[in-house]
């Protein structure tokens, strides 16, 4: 009975204001150089069932935006200038980058003040300026470990407890903290929320429940970005068997659900030593509207055309 | 508009005497909804947008990614008239909401299908990623000089069939499309068919001194909406009259709009009303009462999570 856990896709949402603001930039600043450019993107809870999307907007070049209540994920744009070159990108090597920053930020430790950083994305794209048309592609690199995480058991729904002292503590993170530790909740114990760095200290560590901001409307699969904490820490760095997530899901006004959050239970396969390092292979390239592994498209020569803009007002 | 642009800002608050807003009433009314609703955030919009009597960073307040499963007439049950994107019929009755500006000869928006890649065949296409691979720098580099090319002049979509992917044979991903086709196929292929997105905002609207509602809507694939096709996402009686197609204040993008003209004096009845009902509402509950006002107007856009926020009293 054992089931591998899968993960639902973090799928794009790059708004107009994100190619506008990118064209405009691309033809004021950047011209042709396709050097990465860095950009921010964020997602929040799934909410009313409802998966929530990576949202790139024009605030996502500006590197200091945060929201409250949206986990902000760090990446870049790498901006090609010809359609032919987004054929030949190099998207493995693209992918593996990613997570070699990823793996350096946990080396550094540096994942522990802002867990945001064991997830970044990249956006390869071409702008068609004169048609108006942006050809893109998102990924968000997620480690495939050698064997699969397996899922023992999924339960539905949270106390009011534990999610309120997880709204408690996550509205004050500023989106930086999509992974926090809970502990108590036994007997009298209230439930208490402590930064994942402090695992160590946790005295029961197989009661400890990791709390995860989950973009994911699935009930049995958690939002992609749960893929590298699972890989990074809660495998490599904290040698875990078995690790409880508890996947929140947001409700009208914000707060953590009680009915839709999900307490994911997941043995977790040590990397043998004879694995450990030489099996890192990146996935996360989306999807496209067809289903299948593709770029997808966006025309906006009626929002951006300034000919178009100026018969649409008359 | 030059009316606006001429008219000065208003300073003195009269909210419960006429239903509008200061500049600084709207952004305290903001701010109580930001706390509130924490699914509202501010914005701070494109740079050379910037209204000056509004902080920099809090130009305009956006929802985004809210679901609207069904379109407004399958709600009501047929009673939209089809030809309801006709506004200028509204403009015949004589205490309709004012019609302006009627449609706009906005061309569709050409809807480029998604690229396949040929997905079927990992094996081969693998042995040509690595091929390929070598070559991209050289190619990279060889493209950079004939930018603009006779490709980009060409009307037609660029044949991307030849793009090369290695099948990431990987089982554990799921992709939101396929996994909701494998129950139940035909209900759930309808559904996703139908579930548009919507990215809400609500600027201030400095000739009518009053908020103003935006709606920027997208396909089941997250192309963008025509705006025209958001008026299926309004009631009926307010399709026709009501909605305007205009230019977005802080984003490049013309998009769906329920013009103010009549806000002020909906918002004052229904201030009063609260009055009269022993709570005295606040400006900071302006907004939330202003959006539940809205709610109704567009009845299968569930934005409105405010319905517990408690106001008054």
């Amino acid at each position: 009975m054992t089931e591998s856990l899968r993960f639902l896709e973090l799928a794009s949402a790059p708004d107009v204001s994100f190619w506008a603001r990118l064209a405009e930039l691309k033809l004021n600043e950047y011209k042709l150089s396709e050097d990465p450019i860095p950009v921010v993107g964020h997602y929040r809870a799934s909410a009313n069932n409802f998966a929530s999307p990576l949202i790139l907007t024009s605030a996502s070049f500006d590197l200091e935006t945060t929201y409250e209540n949206q986990i902000r994920m760090e990446g870049e744009v790498v901006l090609l200038n010809t359609l032919e070159s987004m054929k030949t990108f190099e998207r493995k090597k693209a992918g593996l980058s990613c997570i070699e920053r990823i793996d350096e930020d946990v080396g550094s430790g540096a994942w522990v003040e802002a867990s945001s950083k064991l997830n970044r994305f990249v956006v390869v794209c071409f702008a068609d300026l004169k048609q108006y048309t942006f050809y893109y592609w998102v990924c968000v690199p997620a480690v495939k470990a050698a064997s699969p995480m397996i899922s023992k058991t999924v339960e539905e729904g949270a106390g009011q407890d534990v999610c309120t002292a997880c709204y408690e503590y996550y509205k004050g993170t500023k989106g930086r903290t999509p992974f926090w530790i809970v502990e108590g909740g036994g007997g009298d114990t209230p439930f208490r929320c402590r930064g994942i760095g402090e695992y160590d200290r946790c005295e029961k560590k197989e009661e400890v429940i990791v709390a995860f901001v989950d973009p994911s409307d699935a009930t049995g699969s958690p939002g992609w970005p749960l893929r590298n904490f699972l890989w990074f820490v809660a495998s490599s760095l904290w040698g875990a068997k078995t690790v409880r997530v508890l996947c929140l899901k947001e409700e009208k006004l914000g707060r953590f659900s009680t009915t839709s959050s999900v307490l994911h239970t997941v043995d977790v396969p040590p990397e043998s030593g004879e694995d450990k390092g030489k099996t890192i292979a990146a996935v996360g390239w989306e999807h496209n509207a067809k289903g299948g592994l593709g770029p997808r498209s966006v025309n906006l020569a009626s929002t951006l055309d300034p000919k178009q803009r100026a018969s649409a007002a008359m | 508009s030059a009316a606006e642009t001429l008219l000065p800002v208003r300073s003195s608050s009269a909210f419960k005497e006429k239903g509008v807003l200061t500049p600084e009433e709207f952004v305290a009314a903001g701010d109580f909804l930001v706390g509130a609703c924490p699914t509202w955030s501010w914005e701070a919009g494109e740079a050379g947008k910037k209204r000056p009597y509004l902080p920099e960073d809090k130009q305009f307040l956006v929802t985004r990614n809210i679901p609207c499963l069904c379109r407004a007439k399958d709600l009501l049950q047929g009673k939209m008239d089809e030809e309801m994107v006709e506004l200028q019929e509204g403009q015949q009755e004589a205490d309709a909401w004012v019609a302006t500006g009627g449609s706009t000869n906005t061309e569709d928006i050409e809807k480029i299908a998604d690229m396949s890649l040929g997905d079927d065949e990992p094996k081969e296409a693998e042995a040509g990623e690595s091929q390929g691979g070598g070559e991209a720098e050289a190619a990279v580099e060889g493209k950079q000089e004939d930018r603009g090319g006779e490709e980009s002049d060409s009307d037609d979509i660029p044949d991307m069939e030849d793009f090369v992917v290695e099948e990431e044979d990987d089982t554990v991903t799921i992709n939101p499309r396929t996994a909701v086709s494998s129950s139940d196929a035909q209900e759930d292929d309808n559904k996703i068919l139908k579930t548009r997105t919507y990215d809400i905002s609500v600027t201030y609207d400095k000739y009518y001194q009053t908020p103003r509602f935006w709606l920027i809507g997208y396909d089941e694939s997250r192309q963008l909406l025509k705006p025209e096709l958001a008026l299926e996402d309004v009631s009926a009686e307010h399709a026709e009259k009501t909605v305007t197609i205009d230019m977005h204040p802080h984003i490049p993008l013309s998009s769906a709009s329920i013009h103010p003209c009549k806000h002020a004096h909906v918002m004052k009845k229904l201030l009063d009303n609260l009055s009269e009902g022993g709570k005295e509402p606040s400006v900071e509950h302006y907004l939330v009462i202003f959006l539940k006002f809205i709610a109704s107007i567009v009845p299968t856009i569930d934005y409105d999570y405010t319905m517990a926020a408690d106001i008054g009293g």
